[in-house]
């Protein structure tokens, strides 16, 4: 398994895709900028940034993000036709899954990074007040870390529809509608600690100060860990593909000329 | 008689009702070159993918180094290097990188091998140019790259010419000779161009329509060749006549008034020659021939040659 996520990981160089999830992750902070214009009575500091930044991740960027990502990675096996290659080593498509999830995993987490860079850039533009080292901290822990619990919500999605070469596409369309779920389910705190996308809110401590919120840790991790073994189940009973994995070009259609 | 490393036991794939192969049995021995002859989709990189495992046969098995591949493909595919239809690589990487991931994935030890590999290619160690500005020919030498790259005892090679230049094509082909003939491996080798496998290939078998039709020896398939002498003659009608009743033969075949191929070769060409100039049969040309691998494969398969 380390030599498959080594391989993962240097399949990753020059890999364009990634650049489209750091826009992504750009475009989440300045969402949240753009929300901050808006007269509604909220008192913006760096506190309410974070939060902020994390609900738009939650609802609109990151799922889509990162099933996008990982989709690409998981199908350009047949896109570029090496599976043949891995499959003939032998490594079973399990095991190359399991690979990929995992480094996928890790690009979470690098894209919790990111926003968190991009947040700390947006609050020294705009300078809202509340700014402290501890908080920096908690930007950094809570930001990175629900994408990566967020990613694991997900997984299941990811594999499932990743298997066809452009099906994930579809997976994306999903993973937005799961993810816009997520605002839906924190208005009842059973229903949030049990929908994996707002159980990764509780892990992270989301809001834990507000008497509102009663976030039970157990509820939520059984929640993402349930994801993790689906995931795991998943896999387990993919069916091994075999070699029908050219993508295929769509014909064009020939335009008459004339009469 | 060398031994069998490759056997298929009426290996069988069926999609719907179309059978793509059908009751294949294949015999490669080790330390041969195979050549696996074919028109475009006769059902030869079909038979090679199920020989590796990538295409779950029908019915029928496959035994390599006497183990079926079936149970035991773990054990049999990591001394097994192939070529399957088009090279497949990351476009994003150089080849080097791309090898490197090949490398790692199969646990080899020493980086060396990489460079090795790409020399035996022709193709540079750490160049900067990415898999997707390479042309088809370096495309199709990195992918031999990578079925060499970790020593296999067989290579199974899906059309390994195909968009190579000629200089290249004539490269490759010693350079698949000297793994065979140097390193001792086995080689099966497809290809849909009958020159290359005449001039590569130790033991051919011909496929047509799913179906192995033939597998035999170049030697005893130079045996079984037909040789003949023809000639070009004024008149073909009196021509034969003279061979009837002055050599007493029936050996022969008009092909139209002007050609006639004489199958008898024990018969004298000088006496031929001055009987038809006696009787006033001008000849404009006597040729000594033998059937070539295409006349054999049309004589086979029933139909055209395929190159």
């Amino acid at each position: 398994m380390r030599n498959i996520i080594r391989s993962e990981i240097l399949k990753l160089k020059r890999y364009r895709i990634l650049w489209a999830g750091i826009a992504l992750m750009l475009l989440s902070v300045l969402l949240t900028l753009f929300t901050s214009l808006a007269d509604d009575g909220s008192h913006w500091d760096f506190k309410y940034l974070i939060e902020q930044v994390i609900k738009n991740n939650m609802t609109m960027i990151f799922p889509m993000c990162i099933t996008l990502i990982t989709g690409y990675v998981i199908s350009r096996e047949q896109r570029d036709d090496t599976l043949k290659n891995t499959l003939t080593i032998p490594i079973t498509l399990q095991k190359l899954m399991t690979g990929k999830l995992f480094v996928c995993g890790w690009i979470s987490v690098f894209f919790g990074i990111v926003c968190f860079v991009f947040t700390l850039g947006a609050q020294l533009v705009v300078n809202f007040p509340g700014v402290s080292l501890e908080l920096v901290l908690q930007a950094l822990y809570q930001i990175t870390f629900y994408n990566l619990f967020c990613y694991i919500a997900l997984m299941p999605i990811i594999v499932l529809t990743s298997r066809s070469p452009s099906g994930f596409l579809v997976g994306v369309i999903i993973a937005f509608v799961y993810g816009y779920g997520g605002l839906f389910a924190t208005g009842n705190m059973t229903i949030a600690n049990l929908y994996p996308i707002s159980a990764a809110l509780g892990l992270i401590g989301y809001r834990s100060y507000d008497a509102a919120v009663s976030w039970n840790y157990v509820l939520c991790s059984t929640s993402l860990l349930t994801m993790m073994v689906i995931t795991g189940v998943l896999l387990a009973f993919m069916k091994e593909k075999k070699f029908s994995n050219k993508v295929k070009k769509k014909k064009t259609k020939k335009i008459k000329k004339g009469w | 008689m060398k031994e069998m490393i490759i056997q298929t036991h009426n290996l069988t794939k069926q999609y719907g009702k179309q059978k793509s192969v059908s009751s294949l049995n294949m015999n490669v021995r080790r330390g041969r070159i195979y050549g696996l002859l074919g028109r475009n989709g006769a059902g030869k990189s079909t038979a090679m993918k199920m020989l590796l495992g990538l295409t779950t046969p029908t019915s029928g098995d496959v035994t390599i180094f006497g183990q079926s591949m079936r149970t035991n493909s773990n054990e049999i595919l990591p001394h097994i290097g192939s070529l399957i239809e088009a090279p497949g690589f990351y476009p994003n990487l150089t080849g080097t990188e791309n090898l490197r991931i090949f490398f790692q994935l199969r646990n080899m030890k020493r980086t060396e091998n990489i460079r090795i590999a790409l020399e035996l290619v022709g193709l540079p160690y750490r160049d900067k140019n990415l898999f997707s500005q390479y042309s088809l020919g370096m495309k199709q030498r990195l992918a031999i790259a990578l079925a060499v790259m970790h020593n296999p005892k067989i290579l199974i090679l899906d059309e390994p010419i195909n968009g190579l230049d000629p200089i290249g094509i004539a490269e490759m082909r010693s350079f698949i000779r000297s793994l065979c003939d140097n390193y001792g491996k086995t080689i099966l080798i497809s290809s849909h161009i009958l020159s290359e496998i005449a001039m590569l290939a130790d033991d051919i078998g011909i496929i047509d329509k799913g179906v192995l039709l033939e597998e035999e020896s170049m030697v005893e398939l130079e045996k079984k060749n037909r040789r003949y002498v023809s000639f070009k003659v004024s008149n073909t009608r009196q021509a034969s006549d003279l061979l009837e009743t002055e050599f007493n033969t029936k050996n022969f075949k008009v092909l139209d008034h002007h050609r006639l191929q004489l199958f008898d070769t024990d018969l004298s060409i000088p006496q031929i020659n001055r009987k038809l100039i006696e009787s006033g049969v001008d000849i404009a040309e006597v040729q000594q021939r033998e059937d070539t691998l295409e006349d054999y494969f049309k004589k086979v398969t029933g139909g055209d040659g395929i190159a």
